[in-house]
C-alpha cells in the first residue's frame, strides 16, 4: 500500500491527534529508559537516624528526656502507652482506701482477681512498658560517648542518669515479679534469630544484686545537686536511697528466705535467697545510714520548720512534704505530667470534688492505725458511738493532713465536708458514693479548683523514707538499738508525735516501726508492697485487728447529731470483704508472655 | 522513544486506503417480535469505516463504497445480522431479541466483552434493581443481588449507614480487604455517596482473570460502577420524587424504675456472696416510692429511649434528568438530593433555642456526561461529577451508648422545660451531653472529572483503537463545629415539700471552631484496543499504560501515593466455541522499595462453550453451555501498615509526630519558675526492606448453563484462593526487646467458595415474572501468622477462620448449693472460685480441674458471614409491578458482650427482657425459662460473663429485605400531556427480620462496645414516583 497523493492531506489529519496524544502520554513526561523510574516518589529520606540523636547535645538530651518519660513511673492514675492503665491511684489496692467507681481495675484486684490471662494487673506491671524504657537506656549508654560537643562531666551525668532510671526499673519489676530477666544492653532488633533474646529471668539476688550495682555506678555519676531549670533529675542521693530501699525489699521476709510462701520446685531462687541471712538487714541500714549522711550535700533534710495550718490547727510540715513540689525532703519524684485542671482525666478516680467520676476513700481499717497525739491508740467501738469528731480531732497530726473527713476543711469551694447521712452544704453534691465516710486528701493538691490547675508531682523517694528504712532494718539486724529509736523518732518529732516509748521489745519494736512507716508513707504507693514483703497480706494489722488485704474492710455510717452539737454519730459497717491468695505475693506473668517459652512463671499461676 | 514514534508514523502512513464509487442504501430497522421500529440501531459496512445509525422511525440512510457486499445491523439486546447486500438500495431488517444474551455486553476491567466470551467470573445488576432499594447507600442496594458479594450492615446512623461488601469474602487477616472500586473506568475511593439514578449497572470483578489487569490492587476483587450515558433521540427529562420513613429494625427495653430498684438490690444480693456484704443500694422508702412515682422528681423514671427517639424519621429523595443525543453529541446530565434525618426526638432540640442537635445527612449530586463525535474515527467524552455531603451530628456512639444503658432513676429528664439532674452518675446527664455537646457540621466535596478521546486506528488495521484518559479527582472537606452549654437544674426540696430548681450553670453563647482539609488525585491513562476476526478466529487485545498520583495540596511534605502501570489483555476464541484469554498487569506503587515496586500479576483463563460443537444436538433443553476455567495472581498494596516501612529505622524527633504518638514528655525545673516541658525524641518502628505486597494466587471453575429455551439460567462457580505475603507484626518475639518491629509479609492464608445464581423468566400474555436465587458461600482459613503457641493445640488461631470467635463452653446453669459446693466441681480461676448458684457451668475442656482461658475452644464462626443467599422474585402485570428479595446470612457468630447484656456492671439500665429471664431461685424452682445468669451489680461478679458459647449467638437470619410494588401509567391523555410514562410505586427495605437473637437485637448491627453504642440499622418505607417526558 502506497501513499496517494490526494489523500495526503487527509491522512495527514488523521495522524495529527494519534501522534499527539501519544506525544503527550509518553514523551513528555517520559524518556523511554525512564518509562517507570520517576513518576513514583522516590522513597523519603530518613531524616532522623541514631546518629542524628547523638550528634549534638541537645537532640541526645531529648533521648534522654524520653528515658525520663517512660522510665518513671507516676503513681498518678493514668491511661497511656509507657505508664500502663491505672485508673485510681494506688491507694484503693490496699487497705489504705477504696474507689467510689465500680468499674476500676482495683476491685477486681482487691477480689483476689490476679491470674496470668487478665490484663488489669499486667497494666501495673508494665512489662513491655519498662523494657522499652530499658532498651531506650541501653541505646543512649551505647552512644551517648559519641555526643561530640559536650564535657566528660555531661557523659557522666548522662550516663549516670539513665543508670539510675534502669535500677528504678528493675526495682519495680523485683518487687511485682522476684527475679526477672536481666538486660543491660540493647539487644539486636532481629526476627531472624529469636533465640538469642529469650533471655530467661535471673534468681532473685542476681536481680537484687544488679539493681545495687547500678545504684552503686549511678551515685559515682551523678552530682549531689542540679541547677534550678533541671530539678528533678535524678541525683546521688537518688541512687543512694533507691539503693537502701532495695536492700530493705531484699532483706525483708519475702526474699530473704529459704520458704517462700508458694514455692517454685527446683526454681525458689527466682523468688527469694534460698536461705535467711541476718547481715541483710545491716547491709540496708547501712544503705540508709548513707543516705541520711548525704543529704546534707544534696541541700536535703526533714521538713521540719513550718506553720500551723490555718484550718486544720496543725504544724504541717508533713502536709508540705508531699504536698510542696521539690521541697527540702524530696529527694526524686516523678514529672511526668504538667499542670492539669480539676477536670483532666488524670483526677478521675482520685479527686472526688470536681470530677465526680469516682473519687478515693480512705478506709475505716486504716483511720484506726492512727495513734492518738499522746502516743497511746485510739479507742473505737465497734458498735458505733456518738463522739466521732472528738475521735478524729485526737489523732495524730499527720491524718488531718492525710485525710478528709466530716466537718474538715478541703478548700474555700469546701469548707466544711457534710460527709454524713443526707449531709448538703455549700452546692456540695450528696455523698458522691462515699462509702467509708472520709476522703483521701493526700496526693490531692486541696488548691486546685474549676479553673486552677494542680501539679501532680509524685515523689517517689523522699528522704523521711530513709530515717524509716534506718530503723527498720536496724532493729532487725541488731534488735530495737537506740540508732533505731534516734531515727524513728526524728520521724515523729517533726510530725509532731511523741518519741516510741522505750524498752520495746523487738517484736513490739518491729510492730510500732511497721505502723509507723505506714502512717507516714501513706497512700505513697508502698503499703501494697510493704505486706508483700513482709508476708502480711493475709493477715491481720496488728494495731487494728483488722483485715489488711484479706477480709471484711470497713467504713463508717454517719449521721449528723442535731444543731447546736457539732458531734456526729459513727456506725462502723463492713462495705466489702476482700480476698488474697498465697499466689498473689507474686505476681503472674502474662501467659502469652510465658508462652513465648523464656519465662518461667510464678508459683501458682 | 523518538524511534518508536517515527515507526508508528509509517504504520500510520501504511495504513491508508482509497475509496471510489458509492452507493446508498436506505430502508427500516425494526424488532422481530413486535414489529415495532429501533431507533439508534447501527449499521455499518464491514472492513471499512462506513456506517451510520437509525433515526427515531427506525430508518437508516446510508453510502456504501463500491465493492462493499454485506451490510452488518447491531442493536442493544438483539442478535446482529449481517445482510448481503445483493444490489439492492432498500433494505428493511427485523431484529431477533438476544435471549441467551450472546450479544450482550458486559463491563469489565478497561473494556467490555461479550457476555458469551467471557471466560472469567463476572457478575453485574442493572439500575432498576438499585433505584428499588430506598437506602442513602448504593453499597446497601447490592445486598443479595449479586453473587461473589458477602455483605453486612453494622449501623443506620444517617451518613455512616453503609454496608461492608467482601468480594469472595475474606483473603486475607492483616491488610485492607476493601474490593478496588472503578467508576467508569476510573478508580474511585468514595461510591457509596452515588445517586442511584446516576448508575447504569454494577459488575463485580471476582477471579484472577477478571481482576489481573489491576495487578497489585486486585487481589480483593473490583466493584465495576458505570454510570447512565445518553442516547441518540430527542431529549429524554426523568423526574424522580421520593418519600420515606425510616424506624429502628430493632430496640430493646428498659425497665422502670421500680423493677429497676428491685433488682439492683436483688444483684446486691447476690454480689454479697464474693463481696461478703450486702448493703442495699435503694430504700425500701426508695423503693415505694418508684413503686408509687408520688416523687416524681427526686424518684424519677424516665424511659430515655423514649423520650430519646422518636417512632419515624423522614428520608427523602429527588432527582431530575435529562438525556439525549444527536450524531455529534450525547448527552446525560443529572441532578439529585437526598435527606436523611436520625431518629432523635425534635422536641428535645427545642430546649437549646437556635439549635438544632438533631442528626441529618444531605446530599447533592450532580453529574453530566457527554459524548461527542468529533470525526468519524475520533469521539471523546467528558464526565464531571459532583457529590456534596452534609453530615450533621457528633459523637453518635457515645450519646447512644449513654441512651440505651441510662438507668431510668438518677434524673427526672426535663421537668417545665428544665434540663433537671438530680444524681451524677458515670457520663452525666445525656440531655446535657445531647445538647451541650453541641453538633458538628462535616462537609465534603468530591468532583470528578474526567476527560477520553477515542481514536479509531482501522486505517492501519481494522480493528484497532487508541484511546487516552485524563482524570482529576478533588475532594474538600470542611468541618464546623457549635457546641454550646445548655443550662441545667438542680432540684432542692425545701423544708414545707415545695421544690426549687437551682440553676447550676449559666447559658453561654455558642462555641465555634472549623478545620478544613483537601486531597487531589490525578490518573492518566492510554492505550490500545484490537478486536478483529478472521473467518472463525476472533482475536482481542489491549494494551495500556496508566498512573496515578493521590496527594495533598495543602501538605506539601506528605508523599503523594503513586501508582503505575501496565496492562494487557489477549482474548482468542475460535467459532465462539473455543476461549482463551490471557490477562496481565505489571504495575508498582512507592510503597515499597525500589527495586521491590513493580510485580507481574498474570493470569490464564479458558472457556468451552459446549453447545456450539457440531456434536452438540440442537434442543429446546439446553440452549447454552459454557464451562470455564481460570488460574492468576493478583496482589493488594493495601496491607493495613505505616507506608515506607522499607526504610531504614528512623528516630523520632518531631512534635507534631511524637505528640501523636505517645506521651513522650518530661518536665524539668521548679514548678512556678523553671519548670518546664522538654520535648523527647525515641526510637521508631525498625525497618523491613524486604516489604513487598500481598499475593493472592486464585482459581476458578464455572459452569453456565441456559434450559428450556432459554428461559432458565443457572450459573456456577468453585473458587480457591491462597494468599501470601500478608503482612503481619511478630507475635512471638519477646516483649523484652521491646522494639518496634515492623511488620513481615509471612501471613498466610487460603479462602475457598462457591457461589451459585439461576434466573428464570417466563411470559404467559400479560404477566411476565422472574425468580432470582443467589447463594455465596467462602470460608477461610488462616494458614500462619507467627501464632505464640498456646498450651493447647485447640487454642490456636492458625488454622481457624480469621476473626474466629474463642470461649469457654457454657453447659447450663449450677442451680443449687450442691451443685456450686460439690468437691469434684471444676475450680474457676476468675472471682477467687466465690460462685453460686445460677452462674454458668463450664466444661473443663482440658480436664486440668480449673477453668481458665485453657479451656476456650473455637466457637461458631467469625463476626463476618461466610454464606450471604439472595431469594428475590417478581412479575408484572399490565401496568403493575412486584418485586420482592428475601435476603440471609448463615454460618456467622456475634457476641453479646456489650454492657446491655450485663445490667447494672457500669450502673447502666436492664432490659426488661433480661430482668424476666435472668436465673433466680424461684424461676428455677418453678421451671421458668433461664436465659441469662442471675444478677450482679457494679461488675464484682464476672465470671458467668467470660467469652463463652452462652453470649457467642448464632446470628443467621433471614430478612425480607426489600419489597417493591408499582404501577405504571400508560393511558393515551399521558401521552397527549407529552409524558411518555409515569410510574408510582411503593417500596421497602429490611421490612422483616426472623433471626435467633433476644428481642431488640438485629443480627447484622455490631454488639456495642463497652463506652460506644451503634445506631440501630433501620427499616425504610417509601413511596415514589418516576415520571419521563
Amino acid at each position: 500500500m502506497f501513499l496517494s497523493k490526494h489523500n495526503y492531506m487527509k491522512t495527514l489529519r488523521n495522524l495529527i491527534l494519534p501522534v499527539g496524544i501519544f506525544t503527550v502520554v509518553f514523551l513528555i513526561p517520559h524518556s523511554c529508559e525512564e518509562m517507570f523510574g520517576d513518576y513514583l516518589e522516590k522513597p523519603p529520606g530518613v531524616d532522623v537516624t541514631e546518629d542524628t540523636i547523638f550528634s549534638t547535645r541537645i537532640i541526645a538530651e531529648t533521648f534522654l528526656t524520653s528515658i525520663y518519660a517512660t522510665g518513671v513511673e507516676t503513681g498518678y492514675p493514668t491511661w497511656d502507652d509507657w505508664n500502663g492503665r491505672r485508673d485510681t491511684p494506688f491507694s484503693s489496692w490496699t487497705d489504705e482506701g477504696e474507689n467510689v467507681a465500680s468499674w476500676y481495675y482495683s476491685h477486681q484486684f482487691n477480689a483476689g482477681g490476679l491470674n496470668p490471662t487478665s490484663g488489669s494487673h499486667e497494666n501495673r506491671g508494665r512489662w513491655r512498658g519498662r523494657f522499652v524504657s530499658l532498651r531506650k537506656i541501653g541505646i543512649f549508654l551505647d552512644r551517648v560517648h559519641d555526643v561530640p560537643d559536650v564535657t566528660a562531666e555531661w557523659k557522666d551525668q548522662a550516663a549516670g542518669q539513665a543508670i539510675f532510671i534502669r535500677a528504678l526499673c528493675y526495682f519495680d519489676m523485683f518487687k511485682i515479679y522476684g527475679g526477672v530477666p536481666i538486660i543491660d544492653k540493647r539487644l539486636g532488633a532481629t526476627i531472624e534469630n529469636p533465640d538469642a533474646i529469650r533471655i530467661p529471668r535471673s534468681s532473685v539476688e542476681e536481680t537484687v544484686n544488679f539493681i545495687v550495682a547500678q545504684c552503686d555506678t549511678a551515685a559515682l555519676l551523678l552530682p549531689d545537686t542540679w541547677p534550678s531549670e533541671d530539678v528533678g533529675r535524678a541525683t546521688k542521693g537518688a541512687a543512694l536511697l533507691l539503693k537502701a530501699k532495695t536492700l530493705l525489699y531484699a532483706a525483708s521476709p519475702l526474699s530473704n528466705t529459704g520458704d517462700p510462701v508458694v514455692p517454685l520446685p527446683d526454681q525458689n531462687e527466682l523468688i527469694c535467697y534460698g536461705n535467711y541471712d541476718v547481715n541483710r538487714w545491716q547491709l540496708a541500714a547501712d544503705a540508709a545510714q548513707a543516705v541520711i549522711d548525704w543529704a546534707p550535700s544534696g541541700g536535703k533534710k526533714l521538713i521540719d520548720d513550718r506553720e500551723v495550718h490555718p484550718e486544720w490547727g496543725v504544724v504541717q510540715n508533713y502536709y508540705d512534704a508531699w504536698h510542696e513540689a521539690d521541697n527540702e525532703e524530696s529527694i526524686f519524684a516523678a514529672k511526668n505530667i504538667g499542670q492539669v485542671g480539676a477536670g483532666h482525666t488524670l483526677w478521675k478516680g482520685m479527686n472526688n470534688f470536681y470530677q465526680a467520676q469516682g473519687g478515693a476513700m480512705t478506709n475505716q481499717n486504716w483511720v484506726e492505725k492512727y495513734e492518738k497525739r499522746d502516743g497511746t491508740p485510739q479507742t473505737w467501738s465497734q458498735t458505733g458511738g456518738n463522739n466521732l469528731a472528738e475521735l478524729l480531732a485526737e489523732l495524730d497530726p499527720r491524718f488531718v493532713q492525710s485525710v478528709a473527713y466530716v466537718g474538715s476543711y478541703w478548700n474555700q469551694d469546701f469548707p466544711n465536708l457534710a460527709l454524713y447521712e443526707g449531709g448538703v452544704a455549700d452546692n456540695q453534691p450528696p455523698l458522691l458514693g462515699n462509702k467509708t465516710g472520709y476522703w483521701q486528701r493526700k496526693m490531692v493538691p486541696p488548691e486546685m479548683r474549676t479553673g486552677v490547675g494542680g501539679w501532680p508531682i509524685w515523689n517517689i523517694l523522699r528522704l523521711a523514707e530513709a530515717y524509716l528504712i534506718k530503723a527498720e532494718a536496724l532493729n532487725e539486724a541488731q534488735g530495737p538499738v537506740p540508732e533505731a529509736y534516734a531515727a524513728v523518732n526524728k520521724i515523729r518529732a517533726r510530725a509532731g508525735m511523741p518519741d516510741f516509748p522505750p524498752g520495746l521489745t523487738q517484736e513490739e519494736f518491729r510492730q510500732k516501726i511497721r505502723n509507723e512507716r505506714d502512717i507516714e508513707l501513706y497512700a505513697e504507693n508502698n503499703r501494697l508492697w510493704d505486706v508483700m514483703r513482709w508476708v502480711i497480706a493475709d493477715k491481720t494489722d496488728p494495731v487494728t485487728g483488722k483485715a489488711i488485704l484479706n477480709g471484711e474492710i470497713w467504713g463508717l455510717r454517719i449521721t449528723k447529731q442535731p444543731d447546736p452539737s457539732t458531734e456526729y454519730s459513727y456506725e462502723p459497717y463492713v462495705f466489702e470483704v476482700r480476698s488474697w491468695y498465697p499466689q498473689m505475693y507474686h505476681w503472674p506473668f502474662q501467659q502469652n508472655e510465658v508462652n513465648k517459652g523464656y519465662l518461667i512463671q510464678n508459683p501458682g499461676y | 522513544m523518538r524511534k518508536c514514534a517515527l515507526i508508528l508514523i509509517c504504520i500510520f502512513l501504511c495504513g491508508s486506503q482509497s475509496l471510489f464509487g458509492q452507493t446508498t442504501i436506505t430502508g427500516t430497522v425494526s424488532s422481530a417480535a413486535d414489529g415495532s421500529p429501533l431507533p439508534g440501531a447501527t449499521v455499518a459496512v464491514p472492513g471499512t469505516p462506513v456506517g451510520t445509525i437509525s433515526t427515531e422511525d427506525g430508518t437508516y440512510s446510508v453510502l456504501v463504497p463500491a465493492g462493499a457486499d454485506e451490510l452488518v445491523f447491531q442493536y442493544v439486546g438483539m442478535i446482529s445480522q449481517t445482510v448481503a447486500i445483493e444490489g439492492r438500495t432498500i433494505i428493511d431488517i427485523a431484529l431477533e431479541v438476544d435471549a441467551m444474551g450472546l450479544e450482550e455486553l458486559v463491563v469489565v476491567g478497561y473494556g467490555t466483552q461479550k457476555k458469551a466470551t467471557i471466560t472469567g467470573s463476572v457478575s453485574e445488576i442493572n439500575a432498576d434493581v438499585i433505584t428499588q432499594a430506598p437506602q442513602a447507600n448504593i453499597s446497601n442496594a447490592l445486598v443479595g443481588r449479586m453473587t461473589g458479594l458477602l455483605t453486612v450492615q453494622r449501623e443506620g446512623e444517617p451518613g455512616e449507614s453503609s454496608t461492608t461488601l467482601r468480594i469472595r469474602g475474606q483473603g486475607t487477616f492483616s491488610g485492607s480487604a476493601e474490593p478496588l472500586i472503578m467508576i467508569d473506568g476510573i478508580e474511585a475511593r468514595n461510591y457509596d455517596n452515588l445517586d442511584p439514578n446516576e448508575i447504569e449497572n454494577i459488575t463485580v470483578l471476582k477471579d484472577a482473570s477478571a481482576t489481573a489487569v489491576y495487578g497489585v490492587r486486585g487481589a480483593n476483587g473490583v466493584i465495576i460502577i458505570t454510570t447512565k450515558r445518553g442516547e441518540l433521540g430527542r431529549p429524554k427529562l426523568s423526574i424522580s420524587s421520593n418519600v420515606g420513613v425510616n424506624t429502628m429494625t430493632a430496640l430493646k427495653e428498659n425497665t422502670p424504675s421500680y423493677p429497676y430498684a428491685l433488682a439492683y438490690n436483688e444483684a446486691l444480693r447476690y454480689n454479697s456472696y464474693t463481696t461478703g456484704t450486702y448493703i442495699p443500694k435503694f430504700t425500701e422508702e426508695d423503693i415505694e416510692l418508684f413503686r408509687t412515682g408520688e416523687d416524681p422528681i427526686f424518684h424519677p423514671d424516665v424511659d430515655w429511649m423514649d423520650l430519646f427517639f422518636k417512632k419515624n424519621a423522614l428520608q427523602t429523595n429527588h432527582n431530575v434528568n435529562i438525556s439525549g443525543g444527536t450524531k455529534l453529541m450525547k448527552y446525560f446530565v443529572s441532578a439529585g438530593y437526598f435527606f436523611q434525618e436520625a431518629g432523635f426526638n425534635d422536641d428535645l432540640t427545642s430546649l437549646a433555642p437556635g439549635f438544632n442537635a438533631q442528626h441529618t445527612y444531605k446530599r447533592y449530586n450532580l453529574r453530566s456526561n457527554f459524548d461527542f463525535n468529533i470525526t468519524k474515527r475520533l469521539t471523546a467524552s467528558l464526565q464531571i461529577a459532583e457529590q456534596i455531603d452534609r453530615k450533621k451530628g457528633l459523637d453518635t456512639g457515645y450519646l447512644l451508648d449513654k441512651v440505651f444503658n441510662m438507668p431510668p432513676w438518677p434524673s427526672p429528664g426535663i421537668v417545665d422545660g428544665k434540663i433537671v439532674n438530680v444524681y451524677d452518675i458515670y457520663g452525666g446527664d445525656i440531655l446535657e451531653r445531647f445538647l451541650g455537646s453541641g453538633y458538628r457540621l462535616f462537609l465534603n466535596n468530591y468532583l470528578t472529572t474526567s476527560l477520553r478521546f477515542d481514536y479509531d486506528l482501522d486505517f492501519i488495521t481494522e480493528g484497532l483503537k487508541i484511546h487516552t484518559t485524563v482524570s482529576y479527582w478533588n475532594r474538600a472537606s470542611d468541618t464546623k463545629n457549635y457546641s454550646k452549654n445548655v443550662q441545667t437544674y438542680k432540684p432542692l426540696r425545701l423544708e414545707d415539700g415545695t421544690i426549687l430548681y437551682a440553676s447550676q450553670n449559666d447559658d453561654q453563647p455558642f462555641g465555634y471552631w472549623e478545620r478544613s482539609g483537601k486531597l487531589r488525585k490525578n490518573y492518566l491513562e492510554a492505550g490500545f484496543d484490537y478486536n478483529r476476526s478472521f473467518g472463525n478466529h476472533n482475536v482481542g487485545g489491549l494494551l495500556l499504560y496508566n498512573q496515578s498520583k493521590l496527594y495533598d495540596p495543602n501538605l506539601a511534605f506528605v508523599i503523594p501515593n503513586g501508582h503505575q502501570g501496565l496492562v494487557g489483555r489477549v482474548t482468542y476464541n475460535y467459532g465462539l466455541r473455543y476461549l482463551a484469554e490471557f490477562n496481565i498487569g505489571y504495575n508498582g506503587t512507592e510503597n515499597f522499595a525500589v527495586g521491590q515496586r513493580f510485580g507481574l500479576f498474570p493470569a490464564y483463563s479458558i472457556g468451552w462453550i459446549v453447545t456450539e460443537e457440531p456434536f452438540f444436538p440442537r434442543n429446546n433443553f439446553i440452549t447454552y453451555l459454557k464451562i470455564r476455567a481460570t488460574y492468576g495472581e493478583v496482589g493488594n498494596d493495601r496491607i493495613g501498615a505505616e507506608r515506607f516501612l522499607y526504610r531504614p529505622t528512623s528516630y523520632i524527633f518531631d512534635e507534631i509526630v511524637a505528640n501523636d504518638k505517645e506521651a513522650q514528655f518530661y518536665y524539668f525545673g521548679i514548678p512556678g519558675s523553671t519548670w518546664q516541658q522538654y520535648q523527647g525524641s525515641f526510637e521508631g518502628t525498625n525497618g523491613n526492606p524486604n516489604l513487598t505486597w500481598e499475593r493472592a494466587q486464585k482459581t476458578n471453575l464455572g459452569v453456565d448453563l441456559t434450559l428450556f429455551s432459554s428461559k432458565l439460567n443457572i450459573s456456577g462457580d468453585y473458587f480457591y484462593e491462597y494468599r501470601d505475603n500478608i503482612l503481619a507484626f511478630p507475635q512471638t518475639i519477646p516483649n523484652i526487646l521491646a522494639a518496634e518491629l515492623a511488620p513481615q509479609n509471612w501471613g498466610e492464608m487460603e479462602n475457598e467458595g462457591f457461589e451459585l445464581e439461576f434466573t428464570f423468566r417466563d411470559r404467559n400474555n400479560d404477566l411476565s415474572y422472574w425468580v432470582n436465587g443467589v447463594y455465596t458461600f467462602a470460608q477461610n482459613t488462616v494458614l500462619f501468622q507467627d501464632e505464640v503457641q498456646r498450651p493447647f493445640t485447640y487454642q490456636n488461631r492458625t488454622g481457624q477462620s480469621a476473626g474466629q470467635f474463642f470461649g469457654l463452653i457454657a453447659q447450663g446453669f449450677y442451680n443449687s448449693w450442691e451443685e456450686v459446693n460439690d468437691a469434684y466441681r471444676p475450680v474457676a480461676q476468675t472471682q477467687g472460685n466465690r460462685i453460686m448458684p445460677g452462674d454458668l457451668k463450664f466444661k473443663d475442656v482440658n480436664g486440668d480441674g480449673i477453668i481458665d482461658q485453657d479451656d476456650q475452644v473455637p466457637l461458631g464462626y467469625s463476626s463476618f458471614p461466610e454464606v450471604i443467599f439472595g431469594l428475590s422474585f417478581g412479575a408484572n402485570y399490565k401496568g403493575f409491578g412486584l418485586s420482592v428479595l428475601f435476603q440471609g446470612a448463615d454460618r456467622v457468630s456475634r457476641y453479646a458482650g456489650a454492657r446491655m447484656y450485663r445490667p447494672f456492671a457500669w450502673e447502666s439500665a436492664i432490659t426488661q427482657y433480661i430482668n424476666d429471664h435472668s436465673w433466680t431461685p424461684e424461676r428455677y424452682a418453678n421451671g421458668d425459662p433461664i436465659e441469662f445468669p442471675h444478677l450482679s451489680a457494679d461488675g464484682i461478679q464476672v465470671y458467668s460473663y467470660q467469652s463463652s458459647s452462652w453470649w457467642i449467638q448464632n446470628s443467621r437470619y433471614v430478612r425480607l429485605k426489600n419489597v417493591e410494588l408499582s404501577y405504571k401509567f400508560t393511558s393515551e391523555s399521558l401521552l397527549k400531556a407529552n409524558i411518555s410514562s409515569a410510574r408510582i410505586f411503593l417500596n421497602g427495605h429490611n421490612l422483616l427480620t426472623w433471626d435467633n437473637l433476644w428481642p431488640g437485637d438485629d443480627p447484622e448491627q455490631f454488639t456495642s462496645g463497652s463506652n460506644y453504642g451503634y445506631y440501630p440499622i433501620t427499616r425504610t418505607v417509601n413511596l415514589g414516583i418516576h415520571v419521563s417526558f
